[in-house]
C-alpha cells in the first residue's frame, strides 16, 4: 500500500502592518503581517499541526522575512480597510 | 385509464403472489447429505445480520458443480439475470471461512447458469457441513481496538483540520 505523506500550510495574511527596513530592497516601508500553520498530512488528512510561522511582507518588493515573533503591540498599525486576501 | 390501473393492480399481484426463495437456513451445527438434480440447484441462507459471526463451511460434491456464497442482491441477480455479482465462488470440492455482516446464501448449483462454470451431466449427491458461530474474545478485542483507533483517528484529523483552517484574530497574533 502507497501511503501519502506530506505538509499542508495554510497562509493568513492580515490587515495589519509595522514600517520598517526591508532586508531585500532595503527601503523603508510597511511591511504586513502574515502567520503560516503547518500539519502534517497521511493521505492529504492534516493529522499532526506542527506549528505557527510568523512573516513579515515587504509591501514594495513583496519579499517576505521570517521573524521569530511579531514586533510589540504599539509598532503595530492595524488599517481598517477591505481584508487582505493574500 | 381505468385500463393502466388494471395492469398496474395486475403487476402487483403477479410480483406478490410469486414464489419466495425457499432456502434452507443453516444455524449452529449443520450437517446435511443430499442430491440435486441435473440443472437444479439448492440454497442455504446464512443469518450473520449481528455482528460477529463466522461460517465455517464444508461441502463436498460427487460430480464438480458451481458453489457461491452471494448477498441477497446478488442472489436476486443470480435467480433473474444472466450476469451476477458474487462474494466467493469454487468450482470443486470448497471450504469457506466467512466473516461478514448481513444475509448469505450459499448456492450449490448443478445447472448451466454461466459458461465458465461447471457442466452438469447428472444428478450431483452433496455433502455440507456447516458451523455458524459467534466471534471469539479476541477477534472482538482486535475489532473494538480497530474502531477505536479508527475513531481517534478521525477525532484527531478532525480537530488538526480546525486548527489548520482557523485564522487567528489580531489581537491573538499580537499578544
Ligand atoms: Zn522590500
Amino acid at each position: 500500500m502507497i501511503v501519502f505523506f506530506g505538509i499542508k500550510k495554510k497562509n493568513f495574511a492580515y490587515n495589519a502592518y509595522t514600517v520598517m527596513q526591508c532586508p531585500k530592497c532595503g527601503k523603508e516601508t510597511k511591511h504586513y503581517l502574515m502567520l503560516q500553520k503547518r500539519a502534517f498530512t497521511v493521505f492529504f488528512i492534516p493529522l499532526i499541526p506542527l506549528g505557527t510561522r510568523k512573516y513579515l511582507v515587504c509591501e514594495e518588493c513583496r519579499s517576505v522575512t521570517k521573524v521569530s515573533n511579531f514586533p510589540p503591540k504599539d509598532r503595530v498599525i492595524i488599517s481598517t480597510g477591505a481584508e487582505r486576501k493574500d | 385509464m381505468r385500463a393502466k390501473w388494471f395492469i398496474f393492480i395486475l403487476g402487483i399481484t403477479a410480483i406478490l403472489a410469486s414464489p419466495a426463495i425457499s432456502a434452507t437456513e443453516i444455524t449452529g451445527d449443520y450437517r446435511h447429505t443430499g442430491t440435486i438434480p441435473q440443472d437444479d440447484f439448492v440454497i442455504y441462507h446464512i443469518n450473520m445480520t449481528k455482528p460477529g459471526k463466522i461460517l465455517d463451511v464444508t461441502v463436498t460434491a460427487s460430480d464438480p458443480v458451481d458453489f457461491y456464497l452471494l448477498t441477497e442482491k446478488e442472489l436476486s441477480q443470480y435467480m433473474f439475470s444472466d450476469a451476477f455479482a458474487y462474494e466467493d465462488y469454487s468450482e470443486n470440492t470448497t471450504t469457506y471461512h466467512w466473516r461478514g455482516t448481513g444475509d448469505y446464501y450459499l448456492v450449490i448449483d448443478n445447472a448451466n447458469v454461466s459458461v465458465s462454470g461447471a457442466m452438469s451431466h447428472g444428478p450431483v449427491n452433496y455433502t455440507i457441513v456447516a458451523k455458524l458461530e459467534d466471534k471469539g474474545i479476541y477477534d472482538t478485542l482486535v475489532d473494538s481496538a480497530a474502531y477505536l483507533v479508527c475513531g481517534t483517528l478521525i477525532v484527531i484529523a478532525a480537530a488538526t483540520t480546525f486548527w489548520l483552517y482557523k485564522k487567528p484574530k489580531i489581537e491573538e497574533v499580537l499578544k
